[in-house]
């Protein structure tokens, strides 16, 4: 059996600050297979950014520390030399950003950037190169590539500067697309574009998307599995379908219950007390228990692991398996936020 | 109270019309065309009621929130506030509008000076307007208000969460009293567990006070959540006017796009694949705005009515729909709304495809 | 652009216009005396003060004497156009000087402006790479240093070593470079240097806190998560951005020092602008000193629309569509 496209297995990212080491990642293991597409959702500080730039050894800026393996096809990216690495990136990763407007270049037409990104890896001319770049612009359909190519980012609206950066990333057929929040800066009829791209050239190319957000409606749309992250871990894992439908980690409750959704009732929110905890000092147990309304003394006293709750679904929770959806509706709803 | 100010809406907004001119010239600047910000936008709010603004960027949403708060002046129409139109005031008249009418943003960080301290933030509009009291008491009552520990007062914003900042706005803005809050995207930069508290916290605010809100925000959930009308703005027009709760049954196409793309209520176990329309290309420039109907580009349901996803009724690219009530009551400026069966996504399936066919 | 330029153009002749009549005023309200005192020779007498003083060209009002200045300015004198005067104290016309000296300041200019910035920007470049390394570090000490000396010390200081000790390099004075090209090199070499390094520290710093920041956008983390090689990534991409912001400043500079490298030319007896105009000013020769300021308040103008357009050629987002 061929091992899978990406492995992340405990993956812990420690930066170092005044204050001591902020837990940014701290054990995290995930995997995507070959034509999939995983999402990734947690909210600010969660960890899934820095998950995935770490993937791209992004972060050596920062000095951190790594721990864990991140297997790419079976090798591990973190071990790999510099030279390698950079022969990574590019044709065998690609990786587009929330913001496309600083992510891209001001300076440069946007059809120079991605023949650069051609240039760095393939032995070919200044014109082919920029052949190539107009043909994958058509590609995430932009009308009047040959023309687009010639513009400058500011030129273009945010959903256009998106293409781009999918063109861009995918040019050199990577294996692996990973696309962090790349909706989040858009208006909701261009992310119906946006998501639509990426998942159409998922299945044309076959290749495996890493769809990070912070809402899980976004990725619900288009993912096979997801993982939620909370304090630099996973809390819940599994198909989305499941996921979405039977949530079983309290978190996962929570970020469900406090989004107003269309259609519904209108009733007050319910929100998840509290916030995020400090990723330097983190509560002794579950990252969660201070704010979870389910606890009881077990959950401060470790860690709880992912834990196989059939059809692939997992959660680190320590709640007792049986009744826990009964548990959810019985339960009166969480007060409000504690006063700061 | 007379019973006429009762009646009255609060907040009466007539022909409202903004223009930003481009201009070029030596030495006289000579206009070489505008940008359409703002046309023509017409609607009021009772007192103590909520009315949703929902748009893209660039649809002008936020500049009808502006011109409100009168930081910009409008190029034509009047808006009026319990019966006094704001759009001439100067001097102590704008003074006293300044308390009436307070307003929210969306970047709660970039709008609270870093250097001065919760307490002087919140208490600024009281030293401003000479509000008599004990201001500290006062500065202390709203900050618990707003859900804050009256004793932060004295930190800076960036010792405080996105949520709390957030606070700290609405703290500010409540300090006189106002009878009016424009909420320009006010959770927007807000993770998803924290919307819900400021969420929360608005509308016990408005159940309290009774204060009148004008939300503007690209997500329809939040609108849907906080405003009792809901106004649909498409370059700089409103397109679809109604009650929230009819909003979810949309009539004008725009806004059924919309409507697809927020998201659907989780968690309920009826599954995850919602069915969207994606419209093609992105809104039409501002500058240039198209003949007709101004969606008439992009709009599936024109493709339904033709029978062709490549052509749109004459009348949709002649003759601009104005805006009018249809049989329920709801505005709506669409010469061929929506019945039910329509397959939009369909429709806008097949738009999709361009004419040759070669492109997969 | 060609309507931007002309408008800029425009403002250019107000700008002259409110220069020199700023000069003008400074001139005749400073409490220094009667010019046509200096002039008249020992005790004149009444007839002789009067006949110096329409010689001059003081024997009117201010502001009627602005007036006639601004004319024989715009339209010309019996020197030809522009009417610049002669110079009080020789009694040679200004127009012909000017431009010799001119020469001169521009090549001690321009020569010392390349100079710091092939010094100024490979050691900002560098520094930013490695923040806080021993040669950002020594840099910056060096910088200090040169920054704090005074020029004309640091102009005897090089005079003394490099000529009177070692004799590598020519004295003082100027060769022009068609009379010898290596003599002109080697008169010019220590008054270039003189000039640049303390320039070289300032650049060097703002190059590398530049970099630094464009290091941190997030394009140059598309640029890496893109394979580009880092050494590409440094040049085309962050140092492209980072000398954006460069260029005002350097034409600002270049244009400031047209008339006021003073110390140097002093030092070095260079027979420029900047020596020129501080002989004006003691010796209350007025149209030198105007003609210094004209010289200095147009390269100031022209310099920042050449600036400008350079930018808006570098930065997409400022050109006009």
């Amino acid at each position: 059996m061929s091992p899978p496209l990406l492995e992340i297995d405990d993956l812990t990212v420690h930066f170092p600050s005044a204050a001591g080491p902020v837990r940014a990642v701290d054990g995290l293991s995930l995997s995507l297979e070959r034509g999939q597409t995983l999402g990734v959702v947690g909210e600010s500080g969660s960890g899934k950014t820095v998950t995935f730039l770490a993937a791209m050894r992004l972060l050596e800026r920062s000095r951190p520390e790594i721990h864990g393996r991140i297997l790419l096809d079976g090798v591990d990216v973190l071990t790999l030399p510099a030279r390698e690495m950079r022969e990574i990136r590019g044709p065998r990763i690609g990786m587009i950003f929330q913001d496309p407007l600083s992510a891209l270049h001001p300076l440069l037409r946007v059809g120079d950037q991605i023949a650069e990104t051609v240039r760095a890896h393939r032995d070919v001319g200044r014109r082919d190169a920029w052949a190539q770049s107009v043909a994958a612009l058509a590609q995430v359909g932009i009308p009047n590539a040959d023309e687009r190519a010639r513009q400058y980012p500011h030129q273009l609206s945010g959903g256009m500067r998106q293409r781009v950066m999918i063109a861009m990333a995918l040019i050199l057929e990577p294996d692996l697309l990973i696309a962090d929040a790349p909706t989040t800066a858009l208006d909701t009829t261009v992310e119906a574009q946006i998501l639509g791209i990426i998942d159409d050239l998922r299945t044309r190319l076959g290749i495996g998307v890493v769809l990070v957000s912070h809402s899980l409606a976004t990725v619900a749309d288009v993912a096979d599995t997801v993982a939620v992250m909370y304090a630099g871990r996973a809390v819940e894992r599994g198909p989305c379908q499941a996921v979405f439908a039977h949530p079983s980690h309290p978190y996962t409750w929570g970020l469900l219950d406090t989004v107003p959704a269309l259609g519904a009732e209108r009733s007050r929110l319910v929100p998840i007390p509290g916030s995020p905890p400090s990723l330097i000092d983190p509560p002794p147990g579950c990252r969660f228990a201070p704010r979870c309304a389910y606890r009881f003394d077990a959950c401060t006293r470790h860690l709880p692991e992912l834990v196989e709750r059939g059809g692939g679904h997992a959660d680190a929770c320590v709640l007792p398996v049986p009744g826990r959806g009964a548990r959810r509706n019985r339960l009166e709803p969480p007060g409000e936020e504690a006063a700061a | 109270m007379i019973d006429g100010t009762r009646t009255r809406p609060l907040l009466e907004v007539q022909s409202l019309t903004k223009r930003f001119p481009l201009t070029r010239g030596v030495i006289f600047a000579h206009s070489r065309g505008a940008v359409h910000a703002v046309e023509d936008v017409t609607f009021t709010v009772a007192r103590g009621r909520t009315l949703g603004i929902v748009g893209e960027s660039g649809s002008g949403k936020s500049t009808t929130a502006r011109m409100i708060a009168r930081l910009i002046d409008p190029t034509s129409g009047t808006i009026a506030v319990d019966g006094t139109d704001i759009t001439r005031l100067v001097g102590a008249d704008l003074r006293t509008l300044r308390q009436q009418v307070q307003m929210v943003f969306q970047d709660a960080y970039g709008s609270l000076n870093p250097r001065q301290t919760a307490g002087q933030i919140v208490g600024a509009p009281l030293r401003v307007h000479h509000v008599p009291g004990d201001r500290r008491a006062h500065v202390a009552g709203l900050l618990e208000r707003v859900g804050l520990n009256p004793e932060h007062a004295a930190r800076y914003p960036h010792e405080f969460s996105g949520g709390q900042r957030q606070r700290i706005g609405i703290a500010r803005a409540l300090a006189l009293s106002p009878t009016l809050m424009i909420l320009d995207e006010p959770v927007s930069a807000l993770d998803v567990s924290v919307q819900a508290h400021v969420l929360n916290l608005l509308t016990d605010l408005q159940d309290e006070h009774g204060i009148t809100y004008v939300v503007i925000s690209h997500d329809l959930g939040v609108i849907r959540h906080l405003a009792d009308r809901v106004a649909v703005i498409y370059l700089g027009r409103i397109v679809e006017l109604a009650d929230a709760a009819a909003i979810t049954a949309p009539r004008h196409p725009y806004t059924a796009a919309l409507v697809s793309a927020a998201p659907a209520q989780p968690g309920t176990g009826t599954g995850t694949t919602r069915q969207r329309i994606v419209l093609t290309g992105d809104a039409p420039s501002a500058i240039t705005l198209p003949t007709g109907c101004a969606f008439h580009a992009r709009c599936p349901k024109a493709r339904l009515i033709s029978g062709d996803p490549h052509r749109v009724p004459e009348r949709c690219r002649s003759e601009r729909p104005p805006l009018g009530p249809d049989a329920d009551g709801r505005q709506l400026a669409c010469w061929y709304p929506l019945e039910s069966g329509d397959d939009l996504i369909g429709a806008a399936q097949a738009m999709a495809i361009p004419v040759s066919g070669a492109q997969a | 652009m060609g309507r931007y330029i002309l408008r800029r153009l425009m403002w250019t002749v107000v700008v002259v216009i409110i220069v020199t009549l700023i000069t003008f005023v400074i001139f005749y309200v400073l409490p220094s005396g009667d010019p046509a005192l200096r002039f008249a020779g020992k005790e004149p007498t009444a007839q002789v003060l009067a006949q110096v003083r329409t010689d001059l060209g003081l024997n009117h009002s201010v502001a009627v004497e602005y007036l006639l200045y601004l004319k024989r300015l715009f339209l010309g004198d019996r020197y030809g156009w522009p009417g610049l005067g002669f110079s009080y104290s020789s009694g040679a016309a200004i127009a012909p000087q000017l431009w010799q000296r001119a020469q001169i300041t521009i090549q001690l200019v321009l020569g010392a402006a390349v100079l710091w910035m092939l010094i100024g920007i490979p050691v900002g470049v560098y520094s930013a790479l490695r923040p806080r390394s021993r040669f950002d570090r020594a840099s910056l000490f060096v910088g200090l240093v040169f920054i704090s000396t005074p020029v004309f010390w640091l102009g005897l200081l090089m005079l003394w070593l490099f000529s009177s000790t070692l004799g590598w390099l020519q004295g003082t004075g100027y060769v022009a470079f068609t009379t010898d090209p290596v003599q002109w090199a080697a008169h010019m070499l220590m008054p270039w240097i003189t000039l640049s390094l303390a320039f070289a520290a300032i650049y060097a710093r703002i190059v590398r806190s530049n970099m630094l920041d464009t290091l941190g956008e997030d394009y140059i983390r598309t640029a890496r998560a893109k394979g580009l090689p880092e050494r590409r990534i440094v040049t085309r991409h962050a140092l492209r951005a980072s000398l954006v912001p460069i260029v005002t400043l350097l034409a600002v500079d270049i244009a400031t020092l047209v008339g006021g490298t003073v110390i140097v030319e002093t030092v070095f007896n260079l027979q420029g602008l900047g020596s020129w105009v501080l002989y004006g000013a003691l010796n209350q020769d007025l149209p030198v000193t105007l003609a210094v300021t004209l010289v200095a308040t147009v390269a100031v103008c022209l310099l920042s629309l050449v600036a400008d357009i350079l930018y808006a050629y570098m930065d997409p987002r400022v050109r006009p569509e």
